[in-house]
């Protein structure tokens, strides 16, 4: 078997491009590495050999016709299972659409295609993208390619763990509390999720439609750069979309980060953390200063109250995202009664996990009359009070520096049993999107021969900043190589 | 806020609203667990809203412009139904 699935999507390119390659080789290769691992791995809800192929002789037909095409023709990419793709069954991780086949695809897949890229197949996922594991998938869990035993983080577990484990060069995911971020640091790959209404949410199977948005996951922030040149800008059809003029990403990359300012809130990281995580913190500190960065202290809001009020929000918005699935249109049905009530609450009593149900019962509450003002109001109102705190520090530097989890991977099974223990993980993550801010994940280093990922946060509209800082870590720490050890 | 435990019944009560069958097991668990988020969840009281912003924190929404235009096709449509009948989805009868 050749070695192109080792190269990144940059490297692919470059090999297309001067005609060392065909579409079609590099799809393959990777076809072949999901034959050889993904019975271990189980990164991937359904393969699509066939129509990847298919794609990659149009891919190629294109290369050899014209000079000119998109870094992303002829690339493979690996797509979380809650993103529709037409023709192709998109599930959820969820009993509900099993078997659910959408008739259009999500904008962000349109444009993929438009620029030659090649699905090949769709990974796995927490169930509806709710979950910090992918142990909440109603099919199976997806192992952490460093450590099987341990969890890829979630919910884009399958979309991380692919790209770890050289599946696929890239993934997209979605990130509604951290659920790219998080499974990237836990794999040692790269995530960025974008600004709230910088990337397109039409076709994106909605969790939390305030703070639902798309992003990629790579091995590095080069190939995430090319990724958000053709998913970023104004969608006519999301209502959320924001019109605005995306720069091209990749201008951001090999560039000198001296004088950048870099905000730390050293209260974020008192207690909780594992000493390594505070260990590699340090470090990637260091490492910033190293390269000319300024590190400047700044003052955070309480995480805790952000947490808190994501756990109201974000279950109110699923439960009310979630009531479509009643077996009438689309996905399950069960069978047994003529009361529709009844067949209603038998479909989705079978047809959802746990996690799920919990969600929705929790939304419901929060929701009710006599609960709304206390819970879902305030946490709202905590919302802007939180944003402000994120744009006040962020008028003293340019991009904010957090860990992305307060622990390692965890084992599988761990944390499974105890939902508030799950939560408590997201401390770093969700506060970002209920700030509606830009946030990346990037590998930092490994402790206990496990990855670690740091955060950085940006301005509104400023996934520039965080890509260029991420890239020159990167282009000194080169951890993304640390992958090639995963057989 | 709710300091007291969220009951059995309750979550029993909220299932329904939601439309969800659950079981007795999973109605004790949910109580259970449920009842230590909100534990944490009502960490919120000691925050101060007070001082909210007067903007919504979301954008305002853009509505698109009330013109017609093709749309997607029945018999797409109801390729995914559980059950069709005649160009309609075949549905349980609510009255």
């Amino acid at each position: 078997m050749n070695k192109l699935h080792t190269l990144t999507v940059f490297e692919l390119h470059k090999l297309l491009k001067e005609k060392k390659i065909s579409s079609v080789e590099a799809v393959q290769s990777f076809l072949e590495r999901i034959n050889l691992v993904d019975d271990k791995i189980k990164a991937f809800i359904t393969v699509t050999p066939d129509d990847a192929l298919l794609q990659a002789k149009k891919a190629d037909k294109i290369m050899t016709e014209s000079a000119n095409f998109s870094p992303l023709c002829g690339i493979p990419i690996a797509v979380k299972d809650n993103i529709c793709t037409k023709n192709i069954k998109t599930t959820c991780a969820s009993k509900v659409l099993s078997n659910f086949t959408p008739i259009y695809d999500a904008e962000v897949i349109t444009r993929l295609k438009a620029a030659g890229a090649c699905i090949l197949g769709k990974t796995n996922l927490d169930e509806f993208a709710m979950g910090s594991s992918t142990e909440n998938s109603a099919f199976f869990t997806t192992k952490n390619p460093h450590d099987t035993a341990k969890v890829p983080g979630g919910s884009s577990g399958g979309s991380a763990a692919a790209v770890a484990a050289r599946e696929a060069p890239a993934a997209l995911g979605s990130d509604t509390g951290g659920s790219v971020r998080q499974p990237a640091a836990f794999t040692g790959t790269f995530a960025l999720k974008p600004t709230y209404g910088a990337v397109s949410r039409f076709g994106l199977v909605a969790f939390a439609s305030s703070l639902d948005q798309i992003g990629p996951i790579t091995k590095c922030a080069k190939d995430a750069a090319l990724i958000l040149n053709v998913i970023a800008g104004f969608d006519e059809k999301d209502s959320t979309s924001i019109k605005y003029a995306p720069p091209d990403y990749t201008q951001a990359l090999n560039k000198s980060i001296k004088g950048l300012k870099i905000g730390v809130d050293e209260e974020l990281i008192s207690e909780g953390v594992d000493a390594g995580i505070k260990n590699k913190f340090e470090q990637t500190k260091n490492m910033f200063k190293s390269l000319g960065a300024q590190i400047i202290n700044i003052k955070l809001s309480n995480l805790n109250y952000a947490l808190a009020s994501y756990y109201i929000i974000a279950p109110a918005q699923a439960s009310s995202n979630l009531a479509r699935y009643d077996g009438v249109r689309y996905g399950l049905r069960e069978a047994g009664s003529d009361d529709v009530t009844a067949i209603v609450k038998k479909t989705r009593g079978v047809g959802f996990g746990d996690e799920v149900k919990r969600r929705i019962i929790i939304g419901t509450y929060v929701l009710s009359a006599g609960y709304y003002d206390a819970y879902y109001k305030k946490a709202q109102k905590l919302r802007s009070l939180i944003k402000d705190a994120y744009l006040n520090a962020l008028k003293e530097c340019d991009l904010i520096l957090t860990p992305v989890t307060p622990t390692l991977p965890f084992n599988i099974g761990e944390k499974s049993s105890d939902p508030l223990k799950m939560y408590l993980s997201d401390l770093y993550t969700v506060s970002v999107n209920l700030a509606a801010l830009p946030a990346a994940s990037f590998c930092c280093g490994y402790e206990d021969n496990l990855p670690v990922g740091m955060q950085l946060i940006g301005n509104e509209l400023d996934e520039f900043t965080i890509l260029k800082a991420a890239d020159a870590f990167e282009n000194s720490t080169k951890y993304y190589e640390e992958l090639e050890k995963i057989s | 806020m709710t300091k007291s435990s969220v009951s059995k019944e309750k979550i029993k009560h909220l299932a329904h609203l939601a439309r969800l069958d659950i079981t007795e097991e999973e109605a004790g668990q949910y109580a259970e667990q449920i009842t230590n988020i909100f534990h944490f969840i009502d960490l919120l009281e000691g925050a101060d809203a007070a001082k909210e912003a007067e903007k919504n924190p979301a954008q305002a929404l853009r509505l698109r412009q009330d013109a017609v235009f093709a749309s997607l096709k029945t018999q797409d449509v109801l390729k995914g139904a559980p059950e069709a009948e005649n160009n309609f989805f075949k549905a349980p009868r609510i009255l």
